[in-house]
């Protein structure tokens, strides 16, 4: 299946991409789709204690599973206001 | 009524979107870019954001504060793009029946979307750029020390 995950504030500076399409197996998890992105990204690895991730729009946790056409973000905590 | 948007807004314009007959107090919170920053000098600030997780996670804080402090009306609109000191950043406008719950709305507004809200803010000053962290994610996440 494939997901799309999009990048924003220190870690889009830190893949140097905004959003990209991720080819996985059919059963995978969240925490397979982030192991993944470490190997492509080490950086990922020093930023895992304070990533936040969403799944199509809503906060989601690693051992979510993932589906075909998911919409994944990774961000750090958010800071408007 | 929620707007995530570059451009400037007036604030004249909203506060009349939240009066009505039914309406005897309207409060609002003007976020601005601050020129000081942990003791360093902030030259301008951009605000990121995501926007379609944004806007979600403003409806429902919206319908929350319309659902448990009984006020008529909201209006939060959030700006992103690079913005210059003293910028409007962010204008909440809560229109009740009395002052009581238009200011508990109004602050439990801002409050929520500095917690959930997918925006971030990084401020360029004259030591360098760097990305202000938030707190949390509103699920108890702690910000990198």
């Amino acid at each position: 299946m494939k997901v799309i995950v999009k990048y924003f504030s220190i870690h889009r500076d830190m893949t140097d991409k905004t959003e990209e399409e991720v080819q996985l197996d059919r059963e995978a998890t969240l925490k397979d789709l982030l192991n993944r992105l470490i190997e492509s990204y080490p950086r990922l690895k020093d930023a895992k204690d304070y990533t936040v991730i969403s799944i199509n729009g809503d906060f989601a946790e690693e051992k979510s599973k993932l589906k075909d056409g998911d919409v994944v973000a990774l961000f750090p905590p958010v800071g408007g206001g | 009524m929620i707007i995530v948007t570059r451009d400037d807004f007036s604030i004249d314009e909203v506060i009349q979107k939240v009066k009505g007959r039914d309406v005897g107090a309207v409060v609002t919170f003007l976020g601005t870019v601050r020129g000081e920053s942990e003791g360093r000098v902030v030259e301008r600030m951009e605000v990121q954001a995501y926007e379609e997780m944004a806007t979600r996670q403003l409806e429902r804080i919206e319908a929350e504060a319309l659902q448990k402090f009984g006020v008529r009306r909201t209006a939060i609109i959030h700006r992103t793009g690079v913005l210059k000191v003293s910028d409007n950043v962010v204008l909440i406008a809560v229109g009740a029946a009395h002052r009581d719950e238009a200011f508990k709305a109004c602050q439990f507004i801002i409050e929520e979307l500095k917690k959930t809200v997918p925006l971030w803010k990084k401020e360029y000053a004259s030591t360098g750029e760097s990305w202000v962290l938030g707190e949390t994610h509103g699920e108890g996440r702690q910000r990198p020390s």
